[in-house]
């Protein structure tokens, strides 16, 4: 989930080339939530500065759900001490994101 | 000052040869010397006087009356010369002293005459006095009369003293009623006074019944021996010591209008303590002894004076007994005291209090004027060191969401590029790319910092105190922390408790030679407090374009205090206190 057209393009192909499937892709916090009721993926790679709703909101309001995703935050600014507080699992930053990347966090849980 | 020193100088060595040269004629007729020096006496305790009263009131007229009156003294003195020019002179211009002293009560204590009766009746008296001298000067005198026998008039061929002796006895009951008409005007003030008016007004009443009787009983005494020898010296010597009576009375009716005028000193000293008007107004009442004095403020908006309690007041009008000294700034109307119309008697102690309220009602002006500038500088400070931050936060999320957001397509964009490189492709061109990428990344990181620098996007993302944990992360020293914040503090405290922390971090990092810090934070009564401490060396001092510096402009900025207690060895505490209404 993030709100940047072309960064979502670009992320997915690198995930799709590092043989993740990519179920879906969500501009904003609402869209990611209902996105996830409705595709039940394992992961969800979620910016944490979005336009309206806080990535770290969307990421809370995930992990209360009774078989919460893996929320992997990821953005640009340093969020690794809001990793805990919002039940998400890791963080990745924007510049390090690759499947190679998210596959060593998601080993390591 | 030295203009005055002189002047007095002079009119005392001109007193003393006076008196000197009258006293040698009275001395060489044969004066006994106890009557002479009485009449020396005399003459020195008016002129004294007067310089006395001269001295204290530069510029009252009573003063100069009283020394004139002491130079009249000796005058009479002249008929005893061998010179009969002298004699005539001394003859026709003797007495001219009680006209001087019935000046100088009229116009006790301002110096100045009131109003066209005391005028009129001056008037009255000169032309008496001119008379007097006239007739003396050019009537014929009958030599008997003159007791020696020695005047005689040489200017007119008149040989009939029935026209002098008219106009002598003229004189002589012309000034009986104009001295008892001076002393009714006395009385007449007097009793129009208030307390402290009659307070003023008491020694000139005093003056004037000494004055009146000297003058009865001269007219008494010597009614029908004129210069007859026994009976006169008795009569110049009590009508002597009662002139010098009257001067003297004066000059403690001056003295007495300086403990009025240090009651005003008194009164500037309680203005000086801001008293509130209803107070002020007590203690005007109390200072100038006038217990009906009230203190009126002008009021621009209903265009008219106005009580304490803000009531519209009627100023009383030219008729009343009361005066109304209006208070005047720049020329426009500030207040008005309504007051015994006898405190103007003294015109100095009215100005002295007038000025006295000027000075507290500029004061007052400037106070709220400076009061006005603080709060308008403070809220002018809030307002720029907002607008600076929220231009802050502008540049970060332009930063985060163009730049670096480009940056982050680009380098995600080739590893995507090395992914789908041919396995089979040439080294050097997938080495390139993953140096391309490590670069770009180094650049995003670095843009990261920078952004950080410019606006911490975790305090309004996760709130202060996240924002202080990634920052403790981030410190090259150990950090504990102990805050407790709520999440939804305002923006520009949450904003300057950052910045103090992480500049406080890194002068630890940097200055203290610690590595170590506790920092603790909580709100207690609307205030967020936010302490800093290591167990460096110490020694940092705001000011002196430290850092600190910029950071106390800032927190006093948002309205609160940063406080720094570091001696020298012994470690450095910051704390930082920042008002917060939580929302």
């Amino acid at each position: 989930m993030d709100d940047q057209p072309e960064f979502r393009l670009v992320a997915r192909q690198l995930l799709e080339a590092d043989e993740f499937v990519v179920l879906g892709e969500a501009p904003d916090g609402n869209q990611a939530i209902s996105a996830e009721r409705l595709l039940r993926p394992e992961v969800v790679l979620m910016d944490v500065r979005l336009g309206s709703t806080s990535g770290l909101n969307a990421a809370r309001a995930m992990s209360r759900q009774t078989s919460p995703p893996v929320v992997v935050l990821t953005s640009t600014a340093d969020y690794t001490s809001e990793v805990e507080s919002c039940g998400a699992a890791g963080f990745i930053p924007k510049a390090r994101l690759s499947g190679g990347s998210l596959r060593a966090l998601l080993e390591g849980l | 000052m030295k203009r005055k020193t002189w002047l007095i100088g002079l009119t005392f060595l001109v007193t003393v040869a006076w008196t000197w040269f009258a006293a040698r004629q009275l001395t060489r007729y044969g004066h006994p010397p106890g009557f002479v020096l009485t009449e020396v006496a005399v003459a020195c305790i008016l002129v004294g006087s007067g310089l006395l009263i001269w001295r204290r009131r530069i510029g009252n007229r009573c003063g100069w009356l009283l020394v004139a009156a002491g130079l009249a003294w000796p005058v009479g003195a002249l008929v005893r010369s061998t010179d009969q020019n002298l004699q005539l002179v001394g003859f026709a211009f003797s007495g001219w002293y009680d006209f001087f002293l019935a000046w100088a009560l009229l116009a006790y204590p301002t110096g100045r005459l009131r109003g066209r009766i005391d005028m009129a009746l001056l008037v009255a008296l000169g032309v008496l006095f001119s008379a007097r001298t006239l007739s003396r000067l050019f009537l014929h005198v009958a030599p008997d009369v003159t007791g020696c026998g020695c005047i005689e008039n040489r200017f007119l061929p008149i040989t009939d003293d029935r026209y002098w002796r008219a106009v002598e006895s003229s004189f002589k009951w012309g000034l009986t009623i104009g001295i008892g008409l001076v002393l009714a005007r006395c009385v007449h003030r007097w009793w129009s006074s208030s307390k402290p008016g009659k307070r003023t007004m008491t020694p000139a009443l005093v003056a004037a019944v000494v004055l009146l009787f000297s003058v009865l009983y001269e007219a008494a005494a010597g009614w029908n021996s004129l210069f007859a020898s026994v009976p006169a010296l008795r009569t110049f010597t009590v009508e002597g010591w009662a002139h010098a009576a009257v001067a003297v009375t004066l000059v403690v009716g001056f003295l007495r209008l300086d403990y009025t005028r240090s009651a005003v000193v008194d009164l500037v000293g309680e203005l000086g303590r801001h008293l509130p008007p209803a107070q002020l107004n007590t203690a005007l009442q109390r200072v100038l002894g006038d217990p009906g004095l009230r203190l009126v403020f002008w009021s621009a908006d209903a265009d008219k004076f106005v009580d304490d309690g803000g009531a519209p007041v009627e100023l009383p009008g030219p008729s009343s007994s009361r005066a109304v000294t209006i208070i005047e700034r720049d020329g426009s109307h500030r207040a008005a005291l309504i007051h015994d119309a006898a405190l103007l008697e003294d015109p100095g102690v009215v100005g002295a209090v007038t000025a006295a309220i000027q000075l507290t009602g500029d004061n007052a002006t400037l106070m709220a004027e400076n009061e006005r500038q603080l709060k308008e500088l403070a809220a002018s400070r809030s307002r720029i060191v907002k607008t600076a931050d929220a231009e802050r936060r502008r540049i970060e999320r332009d930063l985060h969401d163009g730049a670096q957001q480009r940056l982050v397509t680009i380098a995600l964009s080739l590893r995507l590029a090395e992914a789908r490189l041919d396995p089979a492709a040439d080294a050097g061109v997938r080495s390139a790319i993953e140096d391309a990428v490590e670069g770009l990344s180094e650049a995003i990181d670095d843009l990261r910092d920078l952004a950080r620098g410019i606006h911490p996007s975790v305090l309004a993302e996760a709130g202060l105190a996240r924002a202080l944990e990634s920052l403790a992360d981030r410190s090259s020293v150990d950090v504990v922390l102990h805050v407790e914040v709520p999440r939804d503090l305002p923006a520009d405290v949450a904003t300057a408790a950052y910045f103090s922390v992480a500049e406080a971090l890194t002068n630890v990092a940097k200055h203290s030679g610690s590595n170590h810090a506790v920092i603790t934070g909580f709100v207690k009564e609307d205030q967020l407090q936010i302490c800093v401490v290591d167990e460096g060396s110490g020694g940092a001092e705001l000011g002196g374009g430290s850092g600190l510096t910029g950071l106390s402009d800032r927190i006093a900025a948002a309205g609160g205090v940063l406080m720094v207690v570091s001696p020298a060895g012994a470690g450095t505490r910051i704390e930082v206190s920042l008002p917060c209404e939580l929302l």
